[in-house]
C-alpha cells in the first residue's frame, strides 16, 4: 500500500509537470511531447538510477564529501585500530 | 576495522581524517598504544556504558555494533541520514596546521590557525573548542585473528593534547574573517615512528549531552610537513587558493576559491545544465542545448559516458537525479536558460 501511495504521488507530480509544460511555451510543444513520452516510458525505472539516493554506505558518503571538499572526521572505537 | 578504512584514507587523504582509539579491554597489554583514560573520555562524549565497537562520524553520527571482526562491510550499512549529515556540514571554519619539527627532535612545536570565512552572520561559539590529537599511522605488524594475517594499523591515537581541562582551547572568534592562532607543543616518545606522526585538529562543541558533541571542522597534518607555505608563493595555507602549486597571482577565473592552476572543475564550463561540458571561445562560454537533454537522458538511463566529479547534473536541486531533472533542464533550455 505504501508503495502504491508513493507511486501515485509521483505520478501526480509527473502529470502536473507535463501539464505545465504543455500549457507553456506553446511554440515548442512538440519537443515537450517527445520528452514527456520518453519520461513516461522511463518512469517505472527511474528510481533504479537515482544516483544520489545511492549514498547508502560509508564509502559513497566519504566520496561525496571529497567531491564537495568537505572534511570528515571518523573516530574509530573498535579497539583494533 | 582499519582494513576497510585503509582504502578510504588512501583515496581521500585530504578530506578524510581518522582517529583510531583503542578500547582498553580489547587491546592486549603487550601493545603500547592502549590509551585507557583518553579513550574512555572520548567514548563518554558519544555513548554510555560499553556500547562498542562503534564509529563516530563528525562527532554526532554514531554507528554502534559490530559484525564479524574484519568483515567490515557488515558494519557499513549506514543510515540514510549519513548523506544529508555530510551535506549539511559546510563549515565557516578553516584550520591550518603548521609548526617546527626536524627529524630527531624530541618535541614538535605547533601553530594552529583558525580562520572564519567571509560570512554575514555571527557564529554562536559557546562551548566550541579546538581539540588536538596526535595519531601514528601505519603501525606495522598488528595481528588480526579472524583473517589470520598481519597488517598495519592506521592513525592510532597516541596523545590527546587537549584532554585535560587546563589544556582546553576555547574558540574565541565568531565573526567574518576573524582568525585565532594557537601555539602548543608535544613530546615525541621513543616508541613512536616520527615519520608517521600526524596532528589531527578539530572544531568541536563539547556539551554535557552524551551523543551530541558535533565536530564542525577537521584537519590533519604530518609533523614532517608543517611548512605553512610549501609552494613558496608567499601565501600561507589558509590564504593560498592552491597550497601545493606555486601561483603568486592567485588567479581564480570561476571564483570558486580554488586557484586555476589546481582547479579540476572549471566553473565556467561546469555549470548547471551543461551536461555534455561543451563550450566555445577563449572565455569558455558554455553551450547548453538539445545535446545536453540527450546527454542527461543517457545518464539517467545509465548509458553513454559516465558522469565525472565536475558534473552539475542535479538540475532540480533536490538531492536526487531522476526524470524531473530532465524536465527542468528541458524547460530551462526552452526558456533561454532562466
Amino acid at each position: 500500500m505504501m508503495v502504491l501511495k508513493y507511486l501515485t504521488a509521483l505520478a501526480s507530480k509527473f502529470i502536473a509537470l507535463c501539464k505545465y509544460l504543455f500549457q507553456n511555451n506553446t511554440g515548442l510543444n512538440m519537443n515537450k511531447k517527445v520528452v514527456c513520452a520518453f519520461l513516461f516510458i522511463s518512469f517505472s525505472t527511474a528510481q533504479l538510477v537515482d544516483i544520489k539516493s545511492s549514498y547508502k554506505d560509508l564509502t559513497d558518503a566519504v566520496e561525496y564529501a571529497y567531491q564537495n571538499n568537505l572534511n570528515v572526521l571518523i573516530e574509530d572505537f573498535t579497539g583494533v585500530g | 576495522m582499519s582494513s576497510a578504512l585503509d582504502t578510504l584514507i588512501e583515496r581521500y587523504p585530504n578530506t578524510l581524517h581518522l582517529i583510531a582509539w583503542h578500547v582498553p579491554w580489547w587491546t592486549p597489554d603487550s601493545l603500547d598504544y592502549s590509551l585507557g583514560g583518553p579513550c574512555n573520555l572520548r567514548m563518554d562524549l558519544y555513548t554510555t556504558g560499553t556500547s562498542t565497537p562503534m564509529l563516530v562520524y563528525v562527532g554526532d553520527s554514531i554507528r554502534i555494533g559490530g559484525a564479524l571482526a574484519y568483515w567490515w562491510e557488515g558494519l557499513y550499512p549506514v543510515v540514510e541520514s549519513l548523506y544529508s549529515h555530510f551535506s549539511i556540514q559546510e563549515s565557516p571554519y578553516n584550520i591550518g596546521i603548521s609548526g617546527n619539527y626536524e627529524l630527531g627532535d624530541s618535541q614538535v612545536n605547533l601553530e594552529v590557525e583558525l580562520l572564519i570565512d567571509s560570512i554575514d552572520y555571527v557564529i554562536e561559539n559557546e562551548n566550541l573548542y579546538l581539540e588536538l590529537v596526535v595519531v601514528e599511522d601505519k603501525i606495522p605488524d598488528a595481528y588480526w585473528s579472524v583473517p589470520g594475517e598481519y597488517h598495519d594499523l592506521r592513525d592510532v591515537a597516541r596523545r590527546w593534547i587537549t584532554k585535560n581541562p587546563n589544556n582546553k582551547i576555547p574558540i574565541s572568534i565568531n565573526g567574518s574573517g576573524q582568525n585565532q592562532i594557537i601555539e602548543t607543543s608535544f613530546p615525541i616518545f621513543d616508541n613512536w615512528n616520527p615519520l608517521n606522526l600526524k596532528v589531527v585538529a578539530m572544531v568541536q562543541k563539547l556539551t554535557d549531552v552524551v551523543g551530541y558533541n558535533p565536530i564542525f571542522q577537521s584537519q590533519s597534518a604530518n609533523i614532517n610537513q608543517l611548512n605553512p607555505d610549501p609552494d613558496q608563493d608567499g601565501y600561507t595555507y589558509l590564504y593560498d587558493n592552491c597550497t601545493l602549486i606555486y601561483n603568486p597571482s592567485q588567479a581564480d577565473s570561476d571564483g570558486d576559491e580554488i586557484g586555476d592552476v589546481c582547479d579540476p572543475c572549471n566553473g565556467l564550463v561546469n555549470i548547471v545544465g551543461n551536461i555534455d561540458l561543451d563550450a566555445f571561445g577563449g572565455e569558455y562560454e558554455p553551450i547548453i542545448g538539445v545535446n545536453d537533454i540527450l546527454a542527461l537522458s543517457d545518464i539517467i538511463n545509465n548509458v553513454g559516458l559516465p558522469i565525472n566529479d565536475c558534473h552539475k547534473i542535479d538540475i532540480l536541486p533536490d538531492g536526487e537525479l531522476n526524470i524531473f531533472d530532465l524536465v527542468v533542464l528541458e524547460d530551462l533550455i526552452i526558456n533561454g536558460g532562466n
